[in-house]
């Protein structure tokens, strides 16, 4: 394979993460794999792409958050169709083993859903991937405060939403 | 990072696991696609596309220096008129021509009937 790395090795250490970025934007496992594809191929066919690139997973997940976002676009019409069908979003979460805690990961699926796609992406990036808002503004190609602000809105409207069950299960 | 108690417990939510199939269906896909003629050209030049771009600008360079070489040489010789010199040559060379063939013309050429010995005999033609 032309590739100055190895795609096994890259997708054994970023797919878990590209795939879950992926599935939060997009909510659709489909669109979720089509992301992921799109990556793969585009560092198969230009395999300079990682030449310079000091942070490789910032770097890919700014990939998946474009690629979903243009993939998103593309399929207007079938998300039209789908935020009628809105209560039966993908779940981001696997399965719990006892129903508080099933019932806490499908509410928070659906909460975040329901969060503007720009919150959404920056309220996983921080929570699931850990990234400083420095990193996420870079990423997301914003400033830093409109990273930082983002955050703070999402996590505001997920703590008012899921405060009883959170109150409940802690 | 700072991270209060219920950012700490969406932190803990394990995230889907992405489906053990696609590993192999995703890069098999790749090595598919790398196999194809495009593919196949990127792998060929590879590592260094530029440098083997740069060798066949090279040979077109020399092969356009080399055609406009010739055409130069050639043209100039195909327009130009021949110089007086030349025609008069020329011009002599065809009177030449032309005698010489007047003196084996029927009238000049030695009729059949005269006796002479055979040794002596010559071609009653001229090849010219």
């Amino acid at each position: 394979m032309p590739a100055e790395f190895d795609l096994e090795q890259l997708y054994d250490e970023h797919a878990q993460a590209l795939y879950a970025f992926a599935l939060e934007i997009t909510r659709n496992e489909a669109d979720s794999k089509d992301v992921l594809q799109n990556i793969f191929a585009k560092l198969a066919r230009e395999p300079k792409t990682l030449r310079h690139v000091r942070n490789v997973r910032a770097y890919l997940l700014r990939l998946a958050h474009n690629g979903a976002i243009d993939l998103m676009r593309r399929r207007s019409t079938r998300d039209k169709y789908n935020d009628e069908l809105s209560h039966e979003v993908e779940q981001v979460f696997e399965a719990a083993n006892t129903a508080d805690d099933e019932g806490f990961r499908i509410a928070l699926s659906n909460a975040l859903a329901d969060l503007p796609p720009d919150q959404r992406a920056v309220v996983h990036l921080r929570l699931w991937e850990g990234l400083k808002f420095e990193e996420i503004a870079d990423l997301l190609k914003t400033s830093l405060n409109t990273a930082a602000s983002r955050y703070r809105y999402g996590i505001d409207k997920l703590r008012q939403r899921l405060r009883p069950l959170y109150d409940e299960i802690k | 990072m700072n991270f209060d108690e219920f950012e700490s417990k969406l932190r803990s939510q394990p995230r889907r696991e992405i489906p053990p199939g696609w590993r192999r269906e995703i890069l098999s896909s790749l090595r598919v696609e790398s196999s194809a003629p495009i593919a196949w050209w990127r792998q060929l030049l590879w590592p260094h596309p530029a440098a083997w771009a740069s060798i066949a600008a090279a040979w077109i360079a020399i092969f356009a220096l080399n055609f406009a070489g010739d055409r130069e040489t050639t043209s100039p010789q195909i327009a130009s008129k021949p110089s007086p010199d030349v025609r008069l040559a020329y011009e002599e060379r065809q009177r030449l021509w032309a005698e010489l063939l007047l003196d084996v013309s029927p009238e000049t050429r030695e009729r059949p009937g005269i006796d002479r010995p055979r040794s002596h005999a010559r071609p009653a033609e001229v090849a010219v």
